[in-house]
């Protein structure tokens, strides 16, 4: 339900957002990047397909999708190493067009972190001030682009701090090969961050990470944007990763924007297959809508569900294993939907137990808690599923 | 402590582990005997004569005499003929190395920046040069720079001056440019094509225009191909002989010219062996010396 509020949210007032970040204040806040009908073709390959897009001021955004589905060549686009085909991409209400990547107000963070390796930590943080500070001094003379030693002195300091943020200004005179995977990490942070960029874009910067370090650094990712409130833009194909840190997701495939929610909306109300596949695990049931209130799977079995569609339609319903639940086949599980099964298989997983439960629509699978006061099961019980008419999801093909 | 493995094994002691040591050297020996056998025949025993031969004496026939051991031919190095020699060699040999450098870095950036497929096959296309004789590419030179060269004709069919190019410095130079060129190229190419791209990505994001970003990334980071291409280009132009003595004037000797008249036309084979053996260690010197601060710089 709430999607369908903070969608019509969504809706511009003249240019303006109302801002839908966790501290819901409702100001209206510019667009932070706008992408119209942007296409993006290289020869042949449609890389991606008529994207419009909105990130908001602030908010912590990412793009997920399996690998090649468009998303980092969507960043490329917004950072001005790529051009679209056709559309546009505004970054703070003015048009990019052919701007190159130099005069964006953007940085970026590599999935390489792209630290350059012949420089101190500290010139790596220095370089893009150093950069600015010369574009701003030249005009149009080239040989007037010179850094004053108060401006050094200035610039120097301002990298110390933003190395002092990510913990590492004790490493400032290391080689980026002296330092670790995480390190690195946190320098290429403090190289884009220092220059207070209007949008930081962030290309699966913890994918070279192990698992321990990548779930520390999401943390401290996510408490960082809070610090700073600068826009991210996060591109990963990880589906936890993106679920965990972001205020809204873009979910794309094969170059299309599939949905655009919030982690909960996309969770709770996956409205493609694909989305509902992608993140999480999720039974996919065929069912027919026999009225406003009812549905009807193979066999005649019936379940209440609200699916908003015409009498006679062939759907599909999708619950997460975790809103299934087993009972004794005598359960009638007031106000509940049922199907009769037997337990096929049972997977212990130290926190839950995964089931697989024969019945009549096909092979469900079902997560149970491993609590004392949730039932245990074997293979061979005959049992009943129950779930909740709102964990019920109607999903698009 | 050695703990023994509980396969029934022998515990492994200190002593046997050296012997292991010592029989897998043995084996590494005598895979290596047969490239040792080869330096040492080639490499080792000609330098050995050559350094022998510079302590000797020349008889007044022009014979190699193997006693009265002296430093005469060392003394000679000073003479200012030497001197002059060597220079121009030096000259020479920088101004090649510069103009290959110049030539050779955009080559190699156009080279290292195309796709695959082009990458292979222009590197190709350098190293065609190599498929034929060095001796029949400099007589090509002759061809083309002499007097009734196409170069020549190409100035007449303007209305300019035949060119007058052949036997003088620059047709050196052109030639030793020519012959090295490749040598410049791979090694520049090599470091560029190894390069990091999103290097200039990241630099280019963090507002350095496309000069900066190859000024303060690209450039730092292809230093050691422009230094291995350099020592390469500048070593052998400096020690050329088969060019200048092609392509050079008879008042324009370089050290190479000078060292096989020495052995050939003056029969002084201890002031041939003594030049040899200086020029070899001045190179050998600002070779390291030039490693190192590259080393240093990265």
């Amino acid at each position: 339900m709430q999607a369908t509020v903070a969608a019509r949210q969504d809706e511009p007032v003249g240019g303006l957002y109302a801002r839908t970040t966790p501290e819901g204040d409702g100001r209206l806040v510019k667009a932070a990047v706008h992408l119209s009908n942007v296409t993006k073709r290289f020869d042949d390959i449609v890389a991606v397909d008529d994207l419009t897009l909105e990130i908001r001021d602030g908010e912590f955004f990412s793009l997920l999708g399996p690998s090649g589905c468009g998303k980092t060549t969507t960043l490329r686009m917004i950072a001005g190493f790529e051009f679209p085909t056709t559309g546009s991409i505004a970054i703070n209400g003015s048009e990019m067009g052919l701007l190159p990547a130099n005069k964006r107000p953007v940085n970026t963070v590599f999935q390489s972190y792209a630290l350059f390796p012949h420089m101190t930590i500290l010139d790596n943080v220095v370089f893009g001030l150093e950069m600015a500070k010369r574009a701003e001094s030249s005009g149009l003379n080239p040989l007037a682009r010179r850094v004053s030693s108060a401006d050094r002195l200035g610039i120097r300091e301002r990298a110390m701090r933003a190395l002092d943020m990510v913990r590492l200004s004790a490493r400032a005179d290391a080689k980026p090969a002296q330092l670790s995977g995480g390190q690195r990490q946190r320098v290429a942070l403090a190289r884009a961050l220092v220059n207070e960029p209007a949008v930081l874009l962030l290309d699966e910067p913890l994918g070279a990470l192990d698992l321990k370090l990548r779930q520390s650094m999401q943390i401290e990712l996510k408490e960082l944007q809070h610090r700073v409130g600068v826009t991210f833009v996060y591109v990963t194909h990880d589906q936890q990763e993106a679920l965990t840190m972001s205020d809204r997701i873009g979910v794309m495939s094969d170059g299309k924007l599939l949905q655009l929610d919030t982690p909960e909306g996309l969770y709770e109300h996956p409205r493609t297959r694909f989305v509902a596949d992608f993140i999480g695990e999720i039974n996919l049931v065929p069912a027919t809508v026999v009225d406003a209130e009812t549905i009807e799977f193979a066999d005649g079995y019936r379940a209440r569900k609200v699916s908003g569609r015409e009498q006679g339609a062939a759907i599909t319903v999708g619950v997460r294993p975790e809103r299934f639940s087993l009972a004794a086949p005598d359960d009638a599980g007031e106000g509940r939907n049922s199907l009769p099964g037997t337990v096929v298989r049972r997977v212990y997983h130290g926190d839950f137990f995964f089931y697989d439960v024969d019945s009549p629509v096909g092979t469900l699978e079902v997560k149970e808690e491993n609590r004392p006061t949730v039932a245990k099961w074997n293979e061979g019980d005959r049992v009943v599923v129950h779930w909740s008419p709102d964990a019920t999801t109607v999903v698009d093909e | 402590m050695t703990v023994p493995v509980e396969t029934g094994e022998a515990p492994v002691t200190p002593e046997l582990e050296q012997a292991a040591i010592r029989a897998e050297a043995r084996r590494g020996m005598l895979i290596a005997a047969p490239s040792a056998f080869y330096l040492v025949l080639f490499f080792a025993i000609p330098l050995v004569i050559v350094v022998v031969y510079s302590f000797a004496t020349r008889s007044s026939t022009g014979r190699t005499v193997l006693e009265s051991w002296n430093l005469e031919s060392y003394r000679r190095l000073f003479d200012p003929l030497v001197g002059q020699i060597a220079l121009r060699s030096l000259t020479m040999a920088v101004l090649t190395t510069v103009i290959a450098l110049a030539a050779s870095y955009p080559l190699a950036y156009f080279m290292a920046t195309r796709s695959a497929k082009w990458r292979g096959m222009l590197l190709v296309l350098v190293m065609i040069p190599f498929w034929s004789n060095f001796l029949v590419r400099t007589y090509a030179w002759r061809v083309l720079l002499g007097n009734d060269g196409p170069l020549s004709q190409l100035s007449q069919a303007f209305g300019g001056e035949p060119i007058r190019i052949l036997f003088t410095n620059p047709a050196v130079l052109i030639g030793l440019v020519y012959g090295f060129l490749p040598f410049m190229v791979l090694p520049i190419y090599a470091a560029l094509e190894r390069m990091d791209w999103t290097l200039v990505e990241g630099a280019r994001d963090l507002y350095a225009s496309g000069w900066q970003a190859f000024r303060r990334v690209t450039l730092p980071l292809s230093m050691p191909g422009v230094i291995a291409g350099s020592i390469l280009v500048f070593i052998p132009a400096l020690g050329a002989y088969v060019t200048p003595a092609l392509l050079g004037g008879a008042r324009t000797t370089l050290l190479g010219d000078y060292i096989v008249s020495q052995f050939l036309a003056a029969r002084n084979q201890p002031f041939g062996s003594a030049l040899s053996v200086a020029v070899m260690v001045v190179m050998l010197v600002a070779t390291i010396v030039y490693f190192r601060r590259g080393a240093r710089s990265l």
